[in-house]
């Protein structure tokens, strides 16, 4: 890790504790609770964040995809950074239906149901499961990248659908609070203040991660060179496992 | 179940995937930083 890289993991680890510390007592201790929903709504503090992050993720990955197909700006460097997005996207995908299954309980009075934004956000997780499983089946390279970002670019299709699925049919799920199509938020207050925070706080910690689970995919990279490298030249395995034993 | 067990849950779940993974990261770092040049050493000997 250059000293640079070092220092900007550095910062956005500090920076995502600070920021979820304040999040959660802003949630907890400090928003007022919700006229309907009671105390329940507390969890939009950690469902809407992480749902967001899944949108960015896959997006960021989505355009890494794209970079990489484009024969001028084709580096591995994308290739890389488009899956390492993606894993996080999953992790936050997943927190998103938990979260929004544990919201649901007290206030619709179920776990679960088979509502549009729910199932399309299922699709979206098992997508990008797919998605993840494909870069690990053997390959070349360049081969294995390309059909992933092919892959990609596909299934970034579902995004627009599940934000959009509130709205074109008829659900259970509530509309969009912030991002509706009127660009009118229907939050004000603590409540916005409290979101907010919550969101710069997931998306610096989605920076940390992502740069670190980045420099694991070149640390990845590098070994798998190394060891189609030895395999060709078995005279510098020896010399790479006798310094190995030094 | 009170809706505080619901909140609760919430926080501890997410905030316990994300120190998982977390620490997960961290020691596939430390593993494949430390182990690559061995593990690709390993590699070509059963190889070959």
């Amino acid at each position: 890790m250059t000293p640079p890289f070092r220092w900007t993991v550095r910062i956005t680890g500090g920076l995502s504790v600070v920021a979820l510390s304040a999040a959660v007592w802003l949630a907890l201790f400090v928003a007022p609770p919700d006229a309907v929903q009671g105390d329940a709504q507390r969890l939009m503090y950690l469902h809407v964040p992480v749902a967001w992050l899944a949108y960015l993720a896959y997006g960021v990955t989505a355009l890494c995809s794209l970079l990489y197909l484009i024969p001028r700006t084709r580096s591995m460097r994308w290739d890389n950074l488009a899956g390492a997005s993606a894993e996080i996207g999953v992790m936050f995908t997943a927190l998103t239906i938990l979260d929004g299954s544990l919201w649901a309980r007290p206030v619709w009075g179920i776990w679960w149901t088979w509502d549009a934004r729910l199932v399309t956000t299922t699709v979206l997780l098992f997508l990008y499961l797919g998605y993840l499983a494909l870069r690990r089946v053997p390959s070349s390279t360049d081969a294995r990248a390309r059909r992933s970002a092919v892959v990609a670019l596909l299934a970034f299709a579902d995004v627009p659908i599940v934000h959009l699925s509130v709205i074109w049919w008829r659900t259970l799920h509530q509309q969009p609070t912030v991002l509706n199509p009127e660009l009118n938020p229907q939050i004000h207050g603590v409540m916005a203040v409290t979101l907010l925070v919550s969101v710069i706080a997931f998306t610096c910690l989605y920076a940390h991660f992502l740069l670190r689970r980045f420099h694991l995919a070149r640390l990845e990279t590098r070994r798998d060179e190394l060891i189609l490298q030895l395999a060709a030249q078995p005279e510098l395995a020896h010399s790479s496992m006798l310094a190995g034993a030094r | 179940m009170s809706d505080v067990s619901y909140i609760v849950a919430g926080f501890v779940l997410t905030f316990v995937t994300i120190v998982g993974y977390a620490t997960s990261l961290r020691s596939r770092i430390r593993r494949t930083e430390r182990l690559g040049t061995t593990e690709a050493a390993d590699h070509v000997e059963w190889s070959a």
